[in-house]
């Protein structure tokens, strides 16, 4: 009958309003959108700030954990350097005794041989050895010069010293072949003798050469 | 970020003027912030009267404030009805009888109301206690043309109230309030019709309207003064200018009759005395027919005092708000505010 009977009335105040041809005046309300992207970029700033706290936090720890580590091994550290610097000027000692021990002739044992294919008036001021690593393609091969410096009174007794070098088969080590050149330099004005240099090169580069046949 | 609460409108308009309060909100407690009245006559358009709103609420750019209206919509009845027994008012038929034959009130072209007369409260068929009755409504065309209007001054009427009786109950209310134990002859003179009701001890005891009003007033007047026409009769009606001290007890005969009809059938038929006149709506310039009235029927004119009764009803005035001197048209206004389910413990049984 009322037009209003849908609701409880407060007493003496019925309502006659026609709520259907009323406009509609419910508004789309953003403001909460504002507040909500704003609560949500807050709570991103949060996190990534709380994030990189405990991130840093973790370093800290870690840090100081590393330091006290450090400090831990550091005199143990440094007795390590020590014995490790100790060990290296050793080691290279222990490699040159090795070589010289690798070598394919003992030293002395090529320079007595060596002095004996010494032609009279020929003499040796220097013996040098040297061990020199050398590459062809991806191989890596050892030579070793031989240089003998000294003088003589005669080129020829020179000559004959190279031939005899060549002939003979003191360098011939471990299928290496070896090539010899000689220098002569010129005479000495006051003693009269010639000041030479022979040059030794034992390399498996150079081929062996092949024995003469005995008689 | 947060929005500020919406402040509260109260609206009662009526043909003479529009009576309006704004409040802390529209729930209890609140504080009445701002009154202000708003004469109308015909030079007013929507716009000016929207403006005149304006400065009392921020409508903060919204075509629309929602505000809580009483409005005096032409036809409108108030009706008191007391069937035989209970029983027979938990019929609708026999209460669409009783509307269709009794009150010639179509129910289908009027919006209706039916309260229990002891208290106001919504009447419920199913569950009637009551076999005294309050009908009241209007034509819906008429409260269409009401909440229309509301809309062309920019207001969105969530509550579109019938002013005459809220304004019953609120006297009602007031009337327990102050202890005022006797009848009380509340009066509703407008243009087309006015309303009589009897209230006594916050039952509603006699509800009936007369059929004419202030209308009925202007050919007396223009007859009396020689005027040219009613057009200037009305005019010299409404206007400050003439004193109807002398006149108005002529003027207002056939009204006080309609009135001396009322009260002495109901002095007669309960035995009680009528002590208390209450005069709704009428503007100040006419202040003149309340005292008029009050003496032809030799009762003592009403003048709430409104403080008092709207703190006991939880609404505070603020500082700025002066309501010693209002007159009594502003009690519709201030009932539109009221719960006076509050005070209900003063309802008499039957």
């Amino acid at each position: 009958m009322a037009s209003s009977s849908k609701d409880i009335q407060p007493h003496w105040r019925p309502n006659f309003c026609n709520t259907s041809a009323l406009p509609d005046i419910k508004v789309v309300r953003t403001n909460f959108m504002i507040n909500f992207v704003c609560v949500v970029v807050a709570l991103v700033a949060l996190f990534f700030v709380l994030e990189r706290e405990y991130r840093a936090h973790g370093l800290i720890a870690e840090v100081e954990r590393m330091d006290q580590q450090i400090q831990e091994v550091t005199p143990s550290n440094e007795l390590a350097l020590k014995e490790s610097e100790a060990f290296k000027s050793v080691s290279s000692n222990i490699i040159d005794i090795e070589n010289f021990y690798d070598a394919p002739e003992t030293m002395h044992a090529l320079i007595v041989k060596v002095s004996k294919l010494r032609p009279e008036g020929l003499s040796f001021d220097q013996f040098i050895v040297q061990e020199t690593l050398g590459k062809k393609g991806s191989k890596v091969y050892v030579e070793y010069k031989i240089t003998l410096a000294g003088d003589v009174e005669d080129p020829i007794l020179l000559s004959d010293f190279k031939a005899a070098v060549e002939n003979s088969d003191v360098f011939e080590f471990e299928a290496r072949g070896f090539k010899v050149d000689e220098s002569l330099m010129a005479r000495n004005v006051t003693t009269g003798i010639f000041p030479y240099r022979l040059s030794i090169l034992i390399s498996p580069q150079i081929p062996v050469k092949e024995k003469k046949a005995e008689g | 970020m947060l929005k500020p609460k919406s402040k509260g409108l109260y609206l009662d308009i009526s043909e003479f003027s529009i009576l309006a309060a704004r409040t802390s909100s529209f729930k209890h407690p609140m504080v009445v912030e701002e009154i202000a009245e708003l004469p109308l006559d015909s030079s007013q358009d929507a716009d000016s009267i929207r403006a005149f709103f304006e400065q009392l609420v921020d409508f903060k750019g919204n075509a629309y404030y929602v505000a809580r209206a009483g409005v005096y919509p032409e036809n409108r009845f108030v009706r008191y009805y007391e069937a035989e027994t209970t029983s027979k008012v938990k019929d609708p038929k026999f209460l669409m009888g009783v509307l269709q034959s009794e009150f010639n009130i179509d129910v289908d072209t009027n919006h209706v109301s039916i309260l229990d007369a002891r208290n106001g409260s919504d009447f419920d068929i199913g569950k009637a206690t009551s076999k005294r009755l309050v009908f009241c409504g209007g034509p819906k065309a008429n409260f269409q043309n009401e909440q229309d209007r509301l809309l062309s001054y920019g207001i969105y009427p969530e509550r579109l109230e019938l002013s005459t009786i809220t304004t019953t109950g609120g006297l009602s209310d007031y009337a327990k309030y102050k202890g005022l134990n006797g009848p009380i002859l509340s009066f509703e003179l407008t243009s087309q019709s006015a309303n009589i009701s009897i209230i006594n001890k916050g039952n509603v005891d006699v509800a009936r309207p007369v059929p004419f009003g202030l209308n009925s007033i202007y050919p007396l007047l223009q007859r009396e003064l020689g005027l040219k026409d009613e057009l200037s009769a009305r005019k010299l009606f409404f206007s400050n200018t003439f004193d109807f001290a002398e006149m108005g007890p002529k003027l207002l005969r056939r009204m006080t009759k309609e009135l001396q009809a009322s009260t002495g059938f109901y002095e007669v038929q309960t035995g009680q005395t009528i002590e208390h006149v209450f005069m709704s709506v009428l503007p100040k310039n006419l202040n003149w027919v309340a005292k008029t009235v009050s003496e032809a029927l030799g009762l003592q004119i009403i003048q709430p005092s409104f403080e008092g009764w709207l703190e006991s009803l939880n609404i505070k005035l603020s500082d700025d708000v002066e309501v010693v001197s209002l007159g009594t048209r502003w009690l519709g206004l201030f009932s539109l505010m009221g719960d006076f389910a509050q005070r209900e413990g003063g309802a008499d049984g039957e």
